[in-house]
This record gives C-alpha cells, sequence and structure tokens, in this order.
C-alpha cells in the first residue's frame, strides 16, 4: 500500500509522455526519436525539389523507403489516409526518400552505393552519413533534433535544397584536408 | 459729430483679412495634418505587414523543424528596422517559440492581421507551416509619426510666418485702398462738425463705392453750404427786424412811462382834489346843518308858541318837513359815501312801511297839487286806511330816503291826471312797489338805476334811483324796474326773508 501512490504517479507520468498529442512539437512536450524522424521526414520534401517528372504526380503520394519502417510505421499511419507519403520497407524498387536510420553503417554504405545517381532523398542518423553520402542527416543537440545538410551530396542526387532549409541545417561542406 | 475715439477702418480690414488668411491657413493646415498622418500609419501598417509576411515566409522551416534559435535569429533580423521594438513566435497558446525585443502579446489572431493604437502597430502574420496556429507577430512603433507632425508643425509655422508678413503687407497695401479716402472723408466730416465750414471738400475720385459716397458727400455739401449761406442771409436780416423792432419797443416803453409819470400824477392832482372836494363838503355839511338848525327850529318854535291859524300851521309844517327833508339829504350824503365803499354799519329795527308811505304823502302833497297827479295807497290789493302794519327789518331814515326817491320820481314822470300807486303786498315775500303810467325814456333804461342819470328834468340830479337801489342792496333787499309804453313803470323793492345785511353794489 505504501507503494501505491508512487506507482500510480510514475505511470501517469508515463501515459503523458509518451501519449502520441504530446508529439506536436513545440509545445514543449517531449516526444520520441522516432515520432520527431517521422515528423521530419514529412516536413522534409516541402523544402527539397526533385528533377522533372521524377516528384510524385499531383494526388500521389511520396513514397518512404525505411530500413527501419517498422519504427516509424505508427506516426505515419498517425497522419491517417489523407496522408501524403506511403511508407513502404527497404529494400524497394520505387520511392522518393529513403531512411536509413538504425542501420549499420556498412549497410547505409551499400544502400547509397545502391542508390547512387538516383534521384532520392536519402536521411541518415549518423555523423559518418554525411561522408557516405546522405543528403540529410539527424543529429541531436542539447536534446533536440537537428538537421544537417549535404549540398554536394543533394547536387549528385540531381536534388534542390531550399534555402530556408539551408537557413537552419548544418551544411556539410565536406571532409575536412 | 462726437469726439469720441474711434477703431480706423483700414486697421478692421487688415485684421479682417489678416484673420481670415491665417484662419484659412491654419485650418488648411490641420486638415492636412490629418491626411499626412493616416498616410503615415498606412505606410507604417503597409510595411509592418509586409515584413512579418516576409518574417512569417522566413520562418517556416525553424517552426517545421522545431528550431526555436533559428527562429530567434530569423526574429533578430528585424533589428535592422529601428522602428520594430519586438516579435514573437507563437505556435499555440502560451509562451513564445521566438521572441526579439519586446515579446507582443499572441491575441489569439491566426490569419493576417493589424492592429494599431495611438502610438504602436501590432502585426499578426501566420506562418505557413505545417504547425496550424504557428503566426509571428510584429510591433512597430508609431513614434515616428511624431516627428512627421513635428516637422509639419516647424514648417507650418514658417509658412504661417511668410504667409502672414505677405499678407500683412498685401492687408496694409488694402488698407490704404480703402481705408484711406475714408479716413480722410471721416477727417472732414469732424473737421465740420467742429468749425461748420461747409466749403471743405474730400479729394478721391474712384468709379468704387467710396468714390460714389465721397462725390455724394461733397455734393451733399455743396448744398448744405448754399443752405448755410441762405440761412445765414435770412438770420442776418431776421437780426436787423429784431434790432429795429427792440428799438422801436424802447420808444414804446419810453412813451409808456411818461405816461405813468403822467398817470401818477393826475391820480395825485385828483386825490388832492377828493380830498379838497371832501374838505369843502365837510365844510358845506356843517354850514348847510347849522342854517338847517334855524330853519327846522323857528318852526318848531312857533307851532310850540300855537296862536296860529290853519293856514299858517300848514305853512309852518311844510317848512319844518322840508328842513327835516334837508337835514336828511346832508346826513345821506355821508351813508351814500360809507354804502358805496361797503361800509355801512346798519342800525336794524322794526319799521312800519305804512306810516312811511303815509308820511311822505302828506309830505308829497304840495308836489302832488302841483302836478294833479295822484298818490294812491294799496296794502295787499285793497286801499290802505292808514291803520295796517307792513314792518320789515332796517333803518328808518333810509327807508325813508328810499321810498321818497321812488314815489318823488314816478309824480315828476306823472302827467297832469296821472295815478302813482304805491302797493304794500306781503304773500310769503314781501315787497313794495310804485308804478305810474309813464314809460321810463329809452335812452336810459339799461342804466336806470346808475348814477348821475336822469332825462328830461330841469333840476334832476340824476341821484335819485341810484340812491334807491344802493338802499334796498344794502337792507339786502333787491330793487327792479319794469318798463313799456303800455304798461308804464312799475318799480318793486323785493325784501328777502332771510335777508343778507351786508350791501351788494
Amino acid at each position: 500500500m505504501r507503494l501505491f501512490k508512487p506507482v500510480i504517479l510514475a505511470l501517469l507520468i508515463c501515459s503523458f509522455v509518451l501519449s502520441p498529442a504530446a508529439a506536436v512539437s513545440g509545445s514543449g512536450v517531449t516526444a520520441t526519436s522516432d515520432q520527431l524522424r517521422a515528423l521530419f521526414v514529412q516536413r522534409l520534401p516541402k523544402y527539397i525539389s526533385w528533377p522533372e517528372g521524377v516528384a510524385p504526380k499531383p494526388g500521389k503520394p511520396f513514397i518512404v523507403a525505411a530500413t527501419d519502417a517498422k519504427s516509424l510505421k505508427p506516426y505515419f499511419e498517425a497522419a491517417g489516409v489523407s496522408s501524403n507519403f506511403k511508407l513502404v520497407q527497404w529494400p524497394a524498387e520505387e520511392f522518393h526518400i529513403l531512411v536509413l536510420t538504425g542501420a549499420p553503417e556498412r549497410d547505409v554504405a551499400a544502400i547509397l552505393k545502391r542508390t547512387a545517381g538516383r534521384p532520392v532523398l536519402t536521411i541518415g542518423q549518423n555523423p559518418v552519413n554525411l561522408r557516405l553520402g546522405v543528403v540529410v542527416n539527424f543529429h541531436m543537440v542539447r536534446g533536440k533534433l537537428r538537421l544537417q545538410v549535404s549540398p554536394q551530396a543533394a547536387d549528385r542526387a540531381g536534388l534542390t535544397i531550399s534555402s530556408r532549409l539551408l537557413n537552419i541545417a548544418q551544411v556539410y561542406a565536406g571532409e575536412r584536408e | 459729430m462726437s469726439s469720441q475715439s474711434i477703431t480706423p477702418l483700414g486697421r478692421k480690414i487688415v485684421i479682417a483679412i489678416l484673420g481670415t488668411t491665417l484662419l484659412a491657413l491654419v485650418l488648411s493646415f490641420v486638415l492636412n495634418l490629418i491626411p499626412t498622418i493616416y498616410a503615415y500609419r498606412e505606410n507604417a501598417a503597409d510595411r509592418a505587414r509586409a515584413q512579418a509576411e516576409l518574417m512569417a515566409a522566413s520562418l517556416v522551416a525553424a517552426v517545421d523543424f522545431d528550431d526555436a534559435q533559428a527562429a530567434q535569429e530569423n526574429l533578430e533580423t528585424l533589428s535592422l528596422v529601428p522602428s520594430v521594438t519586438g516579435a514573437a513566435v507563437y505556435v499555440g497558446k502560451g509562451a513564445p517559440f521566438a521572441a526579439f525585443g519586446v515579446a507582443p502579446r499572441h491575441w489569439g489572431r491566426k490569419q493576417l492581421w493589424v492592429d494599431s493604437n495611438i502610438s504602436s502597430l501590432i502585426v499578426s502574420c501566420p506562418i505557413a507551416s505545417q504547425q496550424p496556429e504557428a503566426v509571428v507577430i510584429v510591433a512597430v512603433s508609431l513614434e515616428g509619426q511624431w516627428g512627421v507632425l513635428k516637422s509639419s508643425l516647424l514648417t507650418g509655422a514658417v509658412i504661417l510666418c511668410v504667409v502672414f508678413l505677405f499678407s500683412f503687407k498685401v492687408a496694409a497695401r488694402f488698407r490704404r485702398k480703402l481705408g484711406d479716402p475714408l479716413g480722410e472723408l471721416t477727417t472732414v466730416v469732424r473737421s465740420i462738425a467742429e468749425k461748420k465750414d461747409y466749403s471743405r471738400r474730400v479729394e478721391y475720385v474712384s468709379d468704387d463705392e467710396v468714390g460714389v459716397l465721397v462725390a455724394e458727400f461733397n455734393a451733399m455739401l455743396g448744398q448744405i453750404q448754399k443752405r448755410d449761406a441762405l440761412l445765414g442771409h435770412h438770420q442776418k436780416a431776421l437780426e436787423e427786424t429784431v434790432e429795429e423792432r427792440t428799438q422801436q419797443l424802447q420808444l414804446k416803453q419810453l412813451e409808456l412811462l411818461r405816461n405813468n409819470r403822467l398817470l401818477l400824477s393826475e391820480i395825485k392832482k385828483r386825490t388832492q382834489a377828493e380830498m379838497i372836494r371832501e374838505e369843502v363838503e365837510r365844510i358845506n355839511r356843517h354850514d348847510l346843518k347849522s342854517g338847517l338848525s334855524l330853519v327846522i327850529g323857528y318852526p318848531e318854535l312857533l307851532l310850540a308858541e300855537g296862536d296860529l291859524n290853519e293856514r299858517q300851521t300848514k305853512h309852518l309844517k311844510r317848512i319844518r318837513a322840508a328842513g327835516y327833508r334837508m337835514l336828511d339829504m346832508i346826513r345821506n350824503q355821508l351813508n351814500i359815501f360809507k354804502m358805496e365803499n361797503g361800509i355801512y354799519s346798519l342800525s336794524e329795527s322794526e319799521v312800519d312801511l305804512v306810516e312811511v308811505v303815509c308820511s311822505l304823502e302828506e309830505e308829497f302833497l304840495p308836489l302832488l297839487e302841483q302836478g294833479k297827479v295822484v298818490l294812491d295807497i294799496e296794502y295787499n290789493g285793497q286801499r290802505a286806511q292808514g291803520d295796517e302794519v307792513f314792518t320789515v327789518k332796517g333803518e328808518e331814515p333810509l327807508m325813508r330816503t328810499m321810498f321818497r326817491n321812488l314815489i318823488q320820481n314816478g309824480i315828476e314822470a306823472s302827467s297832469i291826471g296821472d295815478t302813482v300807486l304805491v302797493s304794500l303786498s306781503d304773500n310769503g315775500r314781501k315787497c313794495i312797489t310804485v308804478s305810474n303810467s309813464a314809460p321810463v325814456p329809452e335812452e336810459i333804461r339799461h342804466r336806470f338805476f346808475d348814477k348821475y342819470v336822469s332825462y328830461g328834468k330841469e333840476n334832476g340830479t340824476g341821484l335819485g334811483t341810484y340812491i334807491a337801489s344802493l338802499i334796498a342792496r344794502t337792507h339786502g333787499a333787491n330793487i327792479t324796474m319794469k318798463t313799456d309804453a303800455a304798461s308804464g313803470t312799475t318799480m318793486t323793492v323785493y325784501f328777502r326773508s332771510s335777508r343778507r345785511l351786508q350791501p351788494q353794489i
């Protein structure tokens, strides 16, 4: 009985912290890493321009291929049927965005080698990913998810990155000699 | 024209022009300030709106990726705009996502909205991010409008001064143009009012209303001058006439004074003559009375001694009666004078007029026989027997004198064979009439009882009826005379029951 109150309080705090409604950023409520990644993935296409004819046609969703689609799936599904995204598990044939989070560095390098030259927005979450050639890399700064962008990689993929995104992102200019 | 101080019309014109001009200028300036300030505020609002929209566009990524620092950095670019006092990004209710300067408060607007007050402007602009409630709010100071206002006021003041000076010059010109002729007109009018010099003229020729006024005024002055000259001429003639009349009046006055002196001299002489006459009469009365005492005394003595025949006795009585009559006449002279002057003091007693008239019949016997006239006496319409009594209040000698004069007048006016009737009647009011058949001559009817009125008598004095009327009025009785050719003459004495004894002359 003496432990009942602390347990109930802890459960209430956990339920509140882990609640999907608390995933809204900027509201002062902490979201999970997967939730934030899913959110950022959904927001990035607005700042990326695909080559002519590559981007989805009007009414068609962006196809997001993820190496760990399972962890992102709940948050894509939360967006509902009207969502402009379709999450698929890597490997996939046709996709516009490739999320490489959670994959080992060796697998990432292999995947990037396979997709090199294709107009695909590659997203990772490892500092070495930029060196390996991802376009956008997530990294944590004082507990917040921040972006790193590689204009060279985007250029190689034929993508154009919005200056507004570059304005808030850390630009990766390549390995220093 | 009064000499009170006046406010020159020129000054009023200047005040009117300057006042109107400055009022119009101030009004236009104030009215111009309103759109200036309004335009300033609108411009500031447009700029703030544009800045907010630009900021919202630049903040999309920062909001989308929850990068408050980036948002902060974006907001801080507003520091380049001095009028921006603060800005904030809200992504929901509560604390701002990022802020710059004095963070404006979020008031729930989700669309582009501009709110302003007197000195600040707040623009709310939605951020086109995935956050549906993300807005950027920019606060802009409008303090610059006071600078604009101050600058405009300064400029306006300078313009006002310049316009004032210019208007003053123009107004002074108008004042000289309009006010000087009126001032000259006023000076001339005042000079005319003080010196009455209608030869003055106002030297101003113009085709405006003032020119017409001056021309008419000069023409009016000409007419006044002409009439003034005419009036002066008439006045001179009138003064001459008055002087002439005054001289005539002075002559008349001198003549009047001379006449007054003559009149006073005559009055003095007359008074002296009256005094002499009075003295002579007094002496005469005394001398006559002395003589009459012998005329009356000796018949009395002879009658008292007796031994006289009837004829002698009769003659002596007649002499005695004539003496008494003369004595009465002398005495009455003084009484008449007193009655004429209203100073006679009546000594009243009961007087039997039957006895008086009967004694008078005896007295008039010689005269009756001489004229062959009959004297009849009636009492209340019946022939009197002599023992009747008809008394009235009065003084017996005066009564006797009155009826003596009336009866004597009737006898003397009668012709041979005529009858003089003395009638005494007492029908509530006692009266005595003496009538005869001869009418009073026409010439003396209207002044029958006046003094010294006589007609056709050789020795008439004209005093008989006068004395009778004097005595009657002294006794408060009325005496009248009625005469015509048919019924002759009737003299009536009415004794009033409540007679006034004061003489009525």
